[in-house]
């Protein structure tokens, strides 16, 4: 396992290095002048050079980057052309809200996901399996922005009951009931997606395990039918489910991307487009880098996990 | 003949169940208004006409005006277009990039490999609408072809993913240790022996593949990051119309239902294709 587990560690340092020198380089094929992109194209020829030099545009593109890495790794993510405040800070404010609403989503993801998997796959061909089947398919169809925009309609518009915008932690001024009212919609879009692929993950891994003859035995050992899925079903056929959970995460950052938009919640996912809409570099690379390291990260986690569930994971 | 006659299994496989026959219609009659856009409407996608705009479904506009007076129904034909077009053309590209890659890595293994599952585990992490998002400000978007290249290369390291595995499951195969014997040059391995062995994988992926990437491309023009303005696309018609939503409801409702129902026939293609060429995944997804 510590083999495993270091080999695996590895892996997901070169991962997240690979991320930050894509991250770097692509923003250096982006055309245009980078110092124009800074300053505006109305400036003098001086401030142009010592802007210039600031940016070591002078020096090869792989001493850039290694400043730019060590620079990172301190903490210093440079300063947005946009908003002229340091990219720390801006996402100092951007990510929390973000993690808050994608963490929850991926609790309630989770959680759902396997309940409806699992009674899908233990009433296969009955009405709920059906009913449950044709929900998911649907789900995972769905775009997200759209199911914001519709349950805008429906809930903020027609019925008044939920706000159409913003976003505010629990703990702070609005009080509760009111962040509680904000959390809903995004969250409920966000996660559809995620409960329908992990639905449909879960219902075909209980179908594969329903079958084996140990079920069988443990049936004809006259054990309650509860017991016979929660303690053997369910235990392996949640095994390939943790291995989608990584995706489930990039899906539901993804998701933010659009949902953040609708809703005006400022986090990491508006900041993202108002960004690629703005060229506005610096922030762009910050967003990228810091969202694949998480899922990068996640998906360490998720291995490590899955080696300690499966055995035979560990020797591969 | 054994070619065709495993082709025409298939198929008969694949359209033996209502549900493909059923989703293979939706996408069909989707191709077909796309194809035949300017036969089935009277009206021109472009021509604006202020003072009819925003109107509900009447007679002549069955869908209503959008808000530069524009025939809604009209529009999501051409964004049928819009959306068929990048959806195909966008896996094409990642496909082909996506199958080569995999197939050299695959076929060689070890050290080249190792590199390549790496800088895809990097490019994964990466959810598929920031990398296109990233991507988009280089190929100056804007255009139907920018947003094809755009989306093309945001999914090739799926496939090299998939094919890579693909190639390493069957390149230790018995027919393979011949062709070794008979002294066969890696490129005569590698596209008639490996490539034909492992097409079929890649055609359940790339099927269902078209239906994500139009759930991509309309998540971009929604943004604003996609095709530009006069331009035709469900998205972006979601994205004009939902601030209006109180005065034309069906002007963002309808271009969401069509994302959902193509996308949804694809996704059933997919699963079909899949079962029907491995029946004994049949039902269990």
């Amino acid at each position: 396992m510590g083999r495993y587990i270091c080999k695996r560690l590895l892996q997901a340092i070169l991962v997240i290095f690979l991320i930050s020198v894509f991250s770097y380089f692509l923003m250096y094929l982006v055309p245009g002048d980078p110092v124009y992109a800074v300053l505006g194209s109305d400036i003098t020829r001086e401030q142009y050079m010592e802007q210039f030099y600031l940016m070591e545009l002078d020096k090869p593109i792989i001493i850039r980057y290694v400043h730019w890495l060590t620079r990172f790794l301190t903490g210093d993510f440079g300063t947005s052309y946009r908003y002229s405040v340091p990219v720390s800070e801006l996402l100092a404010q951007r990510l929390p809200i973000t993690m808050y609403l994608g963490i929850i989503s991926l609790v309630i993801s989770v959680i759902l996901g396997v309940l409806c998997g699992t009674i899908c796959g233990t009433n296969r061909g009955k009405a709920a399996d059906n009913i449950l089947t044709v929900l998911a398919n649907l789900g995972s169809v769905v775009p997200g922005f759209w199911l914001a925009v519709v349950g805008m309609y429906i809930f903020s518009m027609n019925l008044g009951w939920l706000p159409s915008y913003g976003f505010a932690f629990p703990w702070e001024g609005a009080g509760v009931a009111a962040s509680l009212k904000q959390t809903i919609m995004p969250v409920v879009c966000l996660s559809v997606g995620s409960i329908a692929g992990l639905t449909r993950q879960m219902r075909s891994g209980m179908l594969e395990v329903i079958r084996q003859d140990y079920i069988r035995t443990a049936r004809s050992k006259g054990l309650k039918e509860s017991t016979v899925v929660v303690h053997h079903a369910m235990k392996n056929a949640i095994i390939p489910v943790v291995t989608i959970i990584g995706l489930s995460l990039r899906n539901i950052v993804s998701g933010a991307v659009t949902i953040e938009t609708v809703f005006s919640i400022t986090g990491m996912g508006s900041l993202l487009v108002n960004s690629i809409l703005a060229r506005d570099l610096p922030v762009i690379q910050a967003c990228i880098l810091i969202i694949a390291g998480m899922v990068a990260i996640s998906n360490l986690v998720v291995d490590i996990c899955y080696g300690y569930l499966d055995p035979r994971i560990r020797i591969q | 003949m054994k070619q065709r006659s495993r082709f025409s299994y298939t198929m008969k496989a694949l359209f033996s169940r209502p549900l493909v026959v059923a989703a293979a219609i939706i996408v069909l009659l989707f191709l077909l208004a796309a194809i035949f856009a300017p036969f089935l409407s009277p009206y021109d996608p472009y021509e604006t006409d202020i003072t009819g705009a925003l109107k509900g479904p009447t007679a002549a506009h069955i869908l209503g005006t959008d808000k530069l007076g524009r025939d809604i129904a009209t529009r999501l034909m051409y964004g049928a277009r819009t959306s068929l077009l990048i959806g195909f053309a966008s896996v094409m590209i990642s496909a082909l990039i996506g199958v080569l890659i995999g197939l050299v890595c695959g076929f060689y293994g070890g050290i080249v490999n190792e590199i390549l599952s790496r800088v895809v585990d990097a490019l994964m992490s990466i959810p598929n609408i920031m990398l296109a998002m990233a991507l988009s400000m280089m190929f100056s978007s804007g255009t139907i072809v920018g947003l094809m290249i755009v989306l093309g290369l945001a999914t090739v390291p799926t496939y090299a993913r998939i094919m890579a595995a693909e190639v390493m499951r069957i390149r230790d195969s018995d027919f393979m240790v011949a062709e070794k014997v008979l002294g066969m040059s890696s490129a005569r391995k590698i596209f008639s022996h490996l490539l034909p062995n492992c097409i079929s994988p890649i055609l359940v992926v790339l099927t269902a593949n078209i239906g994500t990437t139009i759930l991509c491309e309309s998540s971009l023009n929604f943004l604003g990051l996609g095709v530009a303005a006069p331009t035709a696309s469900w998205g972006g018609m979601v994205n004009e119309a939902y601030m209006m939503m109180m005065l034309t409801p069906a002007y963002a409702l309808a271009p969401g239902l069509c994302i959902m129902l193509l996308v949804l026939g694809f996704n059933i293609l997919g699963d079909g294709l899949r079962d029907a060429i491995d029946p004994r995944l049949r039902g269990t997804l």
